[in-house]
């Protein structure tokens, strides 16, 4: 597997390709992808996958508890996400959220509820319409997943300023988009 | 309003083509039910239907048929 590092500091973010496989089904490809890029990424930034059991919250987030309880470790938070083309995670000391998406159109149905994180993405970062709904929908994501409960986001969930160090990268076709949990 | 409908209006919401969807169809073979089709349905179901649709109701959804009931 070949990992590209997008980000060499905390939150650490890393993507790779998913190679088309036509034996297995879409979701399980794109799971075991993520999980793949999840235990390379780790030892990229000198944890080991093996260290840790990963357990789920009652509304099924993932999460990192130490396999060794004594074992002198920190315990990383972590996402991670999944489009056809790509798998991509960010790592953390603190909650995250990753969501990557090609741009594309975003259904006008859910105006309402992508322009609740309007006033945390700058839309003069982007040349298009398109794009912009699709960083919208990508922060949108990338916050239900950081505050682990998923969408749709209520609104104490979005019109607070939890969220910080907020950016999002372009990549070629694709928008990442990475939100982590202040201090 | 009738099953043809109903129909229309998911393969809309998921953009497939016309006709894709049959009642039996398994959402777990249908590509386009990812988080932003299932977002669309709660938009949808509290806008058309009235309806407050949960991520439990969703998660419970297991064909094309079962989300058609929950238009009714």
């Amino acid at each position: 597997m070949s990992v590209e590092v997008i980000r060499k500091a905390d939150p650490y973010v890393f993507l790779s390709k998913i190679e088309p496989d036509v034996t297995k089904k879409r979701e399980i490809l794109e799971h075991q992808a993520g999980i793949h890029l999840l235990q390379e990424a780790m030892s990229l930034i000198g944890l080991s996958f093996s260290d840790y059991i990963i357990m789920y919250t009652e509304y099924g987030k993932p999460y990192f508890v130490k396999k060794n309880e004594s074992q002198d470790i920190w315990v990383p938070h972590f996402s991670i996400s999944h489009c056809k083309e790509y798998a991509a995670c960010a790592i953390s000391k603190r909650e995250i959220g990753c969501d990557i998406e090609r741009i594309k159109r975003i259904p006008d149905i859910l105006n309402r509820e992508i322009n609740k994180v309007s006033r945390i993405v700058d839309r003069q970062r982007y040349d298009s319409e398109i794009a912009y709904r699709t960083c919208l929908w990508t922060v949108y994501e990338a916050i239900g997943k950081c505050n682990g409960r998923g969408i749709p986001l209520k609104k104490e969930e979005y019109s607070n300023d939890d969220w910080a160090d907020l950016y999002w990268k372009i990549h070629d076709e694709f928008i990442l988009s990475i939100v982590k949990q202040k201090l | 309003m009738n099953d043809e409908k109903k129909l229309a209006m998911l393969e809309e919401l998921m953009e497939l083509d016309e006709g894709t969807l049959k009642p039996e169809t398994e959402l777990a073979d249908i590509d386009e039910y990812n988080s932003m089709a299932k977002l669309s349905l709660i938009v949808m179901m509290s806008d058309e239907f009235g309806k407050k649709l949960t991520n439990d109701q969703i998660k419970s959804f297991k064909t094309v048929h079962d989300i058609m009931d929950y238009m009714a």
